[in-house]
Order: C-alpha cells, then sequence, then structure tokens
C-alpha cells in the first residue's frame, strides 16, 4: 500500500487539488442525473482509484513493466474536465446578486488548491529561437566542419543540448551516463570540483577521438591541455575551447 | 515561409482532412481541426513504425505519408466544397443565440476576455521563456538526427555511435513527426519542437476542451465558463511534474505530452459525445468509432505505453456501458476500433516481457 500511496503522491503534490478533485466527484455523485456522465466522471474514478491504490495491482504491474511510469495510468482519470464542469455546475446552482463572487470563489479556489506552472525552476528566458543556451550555438557553430562529424568533449550543463542543436558534433559520453549510473573516466575528470591532470584530460580525450576539449573558462586545470596536443582555439562565451586536429574525423 | 507552410500544414489539411468525418452534416471547424489532425496522426503511425522496423529513413517515410495526407486532405476539400453549409467557423465560438440580454452580453464579454487573455499568456510564454527538460536530450536529438540524415532510431542520439532498435522507442515515432516537420518547413528542430509545437499543441488542446465543454453544456455561455475553468486548472495544474498539464505546458514537443495533454482529453470529449447517444437509446455513430480509434493510435504515437493506457480505458469504459445500458450492440463496433492500437500494445507488452 505504501508504494502505492506514495505514486499517489507524487502525482498529486500536495494534494489540495486532488481534495477538490475528490469533492466534485462527490459533488456529482449527489447531482449528476444523466447516466453516461455519471460513469464517466463517478464511477469510472473511483472504480479506477480503487484498482490502481490496490498494492496488488503494482506488484503485478511492477513485475511486468517499469514501475516509475506507474503514476500514468492517472492521466485516466478526468481531473481538469471534472473540476471545471463541477465548478460550473456549482455556478448554475447559485441565481443570486452575488453570483460573480461565487464564480470568483470557484476559480479562486482552483488557484489555490493548484500550483502555478510559470514560476517552476524549469523556466528561463529563451535565448534565441531553438530555445537553449546561447553558449551551445556559439560553441557548435565554432566547432561544426562541414560534412564531417566531430567529436567533441563538453561540460556536463552544455553536453545534454549539442546533438539537439547539431548531430554531426558527437560525444565521448552523453546524458545516458548520468541517469544509467555509468561510469567514465574523462567524464568523472571533466567534472572533477578538485584541479583535474591536464594530460589525463588529454589523454583520455584522445583516446576517444576527441577532436575539441570544451572546458568552462572558470575551471582550473592542473597543467595545460596545450602541452598536451591541443592548441587553445578561443574562448566563445564562457569556455574555452581546445583543438587537436589530428582528431579530426574523415 | 516555413512558419507560413507550417500553419497550412498544421491547420487547413486538418480540416480539410476532418470534412471526410462529417460528409452529410454541418460540424464546426473546430471539430473538424480536431478530427483530421487525429486521422492524420494515426495515419502517420500506421505509415512510420512499419519503416523504422525496416531500417528505412525519414525520406521513406515522407514519401508514404505526404501523398497519402494530400490525398485524404484533397477528399475531404471536395466533401467540403459538396456541402452548401460552409465551414462556420465564426459561429463555432461567436454563435448568433450566445447572448440574449445586455448583461448576458457583457458577462460573455467579459468571459472571452478573460480565456482570450490566458490563452494569449500562455502563447506569450512558449514564444519567449524556454523549458528545460532533460528527456530532450533524447527526444529532440532523435528528431534532430533524423531531420539532417534521415536516420530513424538507428544512431545513438546521446552521444554517437550506433543504437539496437528498442520497441519502446520505435513503437512511439513521435520525434519523426517533429522531424518531418522541421524538413518539410525549413525551420531547424528544435525550432519547431519548442516553439511551434508548444503553440500549436497547447491551443488544439484548449480546442479539445471547447468540445467538451460543448459536448456538456448545452447554453453556449457555459461553454465559456468551462473555458475559463479550464484555463485557470491548466496554469495552476502544476501540483507536481506528472501532471497531464504539465506535461503538456513544459514538454510539449515529447510524444507523452501528445497522450497525456490531447489524446486523454478527446477521449473524454468522444465518450461524453458516445454516452449521450447511449442515453438516447441510440447505438453511437460509426464516425465516433473511427474517430476513438485514431485517438487511440495518437496515443500509440505519443507513447507506446500511453497508447496501451487508452486501450485499457476504452475497454474498462466499454464494459460499463455494457453493464449499465443492458446492451452489447456496440462491442463489436469498438472491438474493431481497438484492433489497431491492441496490435501496436501487444507487440511492446512482448517487448517489454521479453527484455
Amino acid at each position: 500500500m505504501a508504494d502505492t500511496v506514495s505514486v499517489w503522491q507524487t502525482i498529486s503534490g500536495s494534494g489540495a487539488l486532488s481534495a477538490l478533485y475528490l469533492c466534485a466527484v462527490i459533488f456529482l455523485l449527489l447531482t449528476e442525473k444523466i447516466k453516461s456522465r455519471r460513469l464517466l466522471f463517478v464511477y469510472f474514478p473511483l472504480i479506477l482509484t480503487a484498482v490502481l491504490l490496490c498494492p496488488v495491482t503494482y506488484r503485478i504491474f511492477s513485475q511486468l513493466l517499469d514501475e516509475e511510469i506507474y503514476y500514468r495510468f492517472y492521466w485516466m482519470l478526468p481531473m481538469t474536465s471534472t473540476l471545471a464542469y463541477s465548478g460550473v455546475r456549482l455556478y448554475e446552482l447559485y441565481r443570486g446578486r452575488c453570483r460573480p463572487l461565487v464564480g470568483a470563489a470557484i476559480l479562486a479556489l482552483f488557484i489555490l488548491c493548484g500550483d502555478y506552472v510559470y514560476d517552476s525552476w524549469q523556466f528561463s528566458a529563451a535565448e534565441n529561437e531553438y530555445h537553449i543556451p546561447q553558449a551551445v550555438v556559439d560553441i557548435c557553430d565554432q566547432i561544426h566542419r562541414e560534412g564531417k562529424e566531430v567529436v567533441a568533449v563538453f561540460p556536463s550543463e552544455l553536453m545534454q543540448y549539442v546533438r539537439q542543436y547539431d548531430c554531426t558534433i558527437c560525444m565521448p559520453y552523453g546524458r545516458d551516463m548520468l541517469y544509467l549510473n555509468m561510469e567514465n573516466e574523462l567524464y568523472s575528470l571533466m567534472e572533477e570540483t578538485e584541479e583535474p591532470d591536464a594530460g589525463e584530460i588529454c589523454r583520455l580525450a584522445s583516446e576517444s577521438g576527441c577532436a575539441y576539449i570544451v572546458v568552462s573558462w572558470n575551471k582550473k586545470i592542473k597543467g595545460s591541455l596545450q602541452q598536451n596536443g591541443y592548441v587553445y582555439v578561443g574562448t566563445v562565451d564562457a569556455y574555452a575551447l581546445y583543438f587537436n586536429e589530428d582528431m579530426l574525423i574523415g | 515561409m516555413g512558419y507560413l507552410l507550417l500553419a497550412l500544414w498544421l491547420t487547413l489539411l486538418p480540416i480539410c482532412v476532418g470534412s471526410l468525418f462529417s460528409y452529410q452534416n454541418t460540424v464546426q471547424a473546430p471539430l473538424r481541426l480536431l478530427q483530421g489532425q487525429f486521422l492524420l496522426w494515426a495515419l502517420f503511425q500506421l505509415v512510420t513504425v512499419p519503416i523504422v522496423i525496416a531500417e528505412g529513413t525519414l525520406e521513406h517515410v515522407m514519401a508514404v505519408y505526404i501523398p497519402l495526407s494530400v490525398i485524404l486532405g484533397l477528399a475531404g476539400l471536395v466533401c467540403l466544397l459538396k456541402r452548401k453549409e460552409r465551414p462556420a467557423l465564426q459561429s463555432a465560438f461567436l454563435g448568433d443565440a450566445f447572448a440574449q440580454t445586455t448583461r448576458e452580453k457583457n458577462e460573455t464579454a467579459v468571459l472571452l476576455i478573460l480565456v482570450l487573455a490566458l490563452w494569449l499568456f500562455q502563447m506569450y510564454i512558449v514564444l519567449t521563456q524556454a523549458v528545460y527538460d532533460g528527456d530532450d536530450s533524447f527526444y529532440m536529438a532523435v528528431a534532430n538526427l533524423a531531420n539532417t540524415n534521415g536516420s530513424l532510431y538507428q544512431i545513438n542520439p546521446y552521444s554517437m555511435g550506433t543504437m539496437g532498435l528498442n520497441y519502446r522507442y520505435i513503437l512511439a515515432p513521435f520525434p519523426v513527426w517533429v522531424a518531418m516537420l522541421a524538413r518539410m518547413s525549413g525551420l531547424h528542430t528544435l525550432t519547431v519542437g519548442h516553439v511551434a509545437l508548444g503553440v500549436f499543441l497547447i491551443s488544439l488542446s484548449y480546442l479539445i476542451y471547447w468540445q467538451i465543454g460543448s459536448g456538456l453544456f448545452k447554453e453556449k455561455m457555459n461553454r465559456l465558463r468551462f473555458m475559463l475553468c479550464v484555463c485557470v486548472l491548466y496554469i495552476w495544474g502544476n501540483t507536481s511534474i506528472h501532471t497531464a498539464e504539465s506535461f503538456l505546458i513544459t514538454r510539449s514537443r515529447q510524444g507523452k505530452a501528445l497522450v497525456s495533454g490531447l489524446a486523454f482529453p478527446a477521449f473524454v470529449s468522444i465518450l461524453i459525445s458516445m454516452g449521450s447517444s447511449l442515453d438516447a437509446g441510440k447505438t453511437p455513430k460509426a464516425s465516433s468509432y473511427i474517430y476513438i480509434s485514431c485517438v487511440m493510435l495518437t496515443g500509440c504515437l505519443g507513447s507506446a505505453f500511453g497508447g496501451a493506457i487508452l486501450l485499457l480505458f476504452w475497454g474498462i469504459i466499454n464494459l460499463m456501458w455494457a453493464v449499465s445500458y443492458r446492451k452489447i450492440r456496440q462491442l463489436p463496433g469498438a472491438v474493431c476500433a481497438a484492433l489497431p492500437s491492441a496490435a501496436f500494445s501487444l507487440i511492446y507488452l512482448l517487448s517489454c516481457l521479453a527484455d
């Protein structure tokens, strides 16, 4: 039961909007006369929630598929439609002078129980028409070679955008390494908070076929990349670019 | 020019195709657009998955899909022109019987302004704010690879090298659709995914809710009230990153948003319409079954698991209908409607079990 409740908590957050949804379902249970709507907005969600909260369902599902996607079953609940429908029905019930206030109160309740999406950390001002950091665009444009693939190693804050923007740029590792908990020596060195050794970085980058090494301008490195086969070609935004011509493919 | 082409492909073509659903009667333009778009997505799913499995390229997909879409569009256009009634785009939202008294007119104006303002606000955010999601490093890179060199799920999108066909991904080729739009329009895959699709899919989702409102309320004023509630619930629906609303707003370029934000609400809108027929003692129209079949296939296009859940949803609802209306006449139609997406879901489940 703890697992299924935890999945429910994952999707419902504070639970206020879910509680409001439950109230809406009960309101429709008491007032809705049309059979098909009772089935869709009342009985179906109640049965579905009971089945999904049942530990047996969760256990069977987690043996067959990935339990991380169990929450998607809750998309079947017509939550937005039910809340909006009940809200309008409730508004209709009141015919007095203060009707606009009732409407405003219903909307205020939705707002108070919900959570504003646009103040999420995921949003930031778009820097370009691609909606990725401008540094990625500038660096990729700089190292792009027409008709050729180029291998480059990037700091982790940039690597996930690179192939979204330019897939002719290859990398020795990508974001999959992070969530698959794979180990990569070059990645460990590139992300090391203490001063990594320049010789080691260059050796591993060469072994991976990297023509470019991109490092944050602030990153402190023991020794110099330039003394290990890579030439400093310039700084783009806050990143320094080092190039080894021998590593170019084709 | 690219944006114009994209706008035409995503609005005019679906409206024409959607006319195939409603040869006999007058259907409003928003419903035609929705039905047409879901039919086009279903067609894309049917065309693309076999090509991906056969290790074909984006060029192969486009060579089959675009002519078929254009043929459907032309057939729909013929249906549209043959009809005496013209597309009722204006009356769809601002019908004649919308407001009677001055007070009602004022309330209509206030509601319309509020709904439009909230929608425009969301569109402004789509255009000016970048939304981070880590999964883009897979989905958008797959789309970019397809657009750049035609490769479909054969190259590792994260780093480099090749990758084996993973059925979880290839059964839901929504990134290929994004790549096709980018190739056709000449716009960058990221611009299509982050900007154009954000505008298109969020707006389309509101059209679906307009249809739900139309199914629930006869009084048009109530439909606007319903839409106002929906707008508020969308903007304040981020109780977690997993809600359908959050998915649509923050991940509109990913297939999961297509399932949660469009396929599920469209499903509900069709169930309301079919339920009304059952309440009236009638069997739902054949076109409803075709439409729901398209929506289920669209679910598969967005996410293999999403398609399977839609199928489950359909199964449960039909059982409930059969029990409560004591009718099984609708069941053969229901089974036929489910068959195409059931095939995809079966392959998905078998591949999961094999893993």
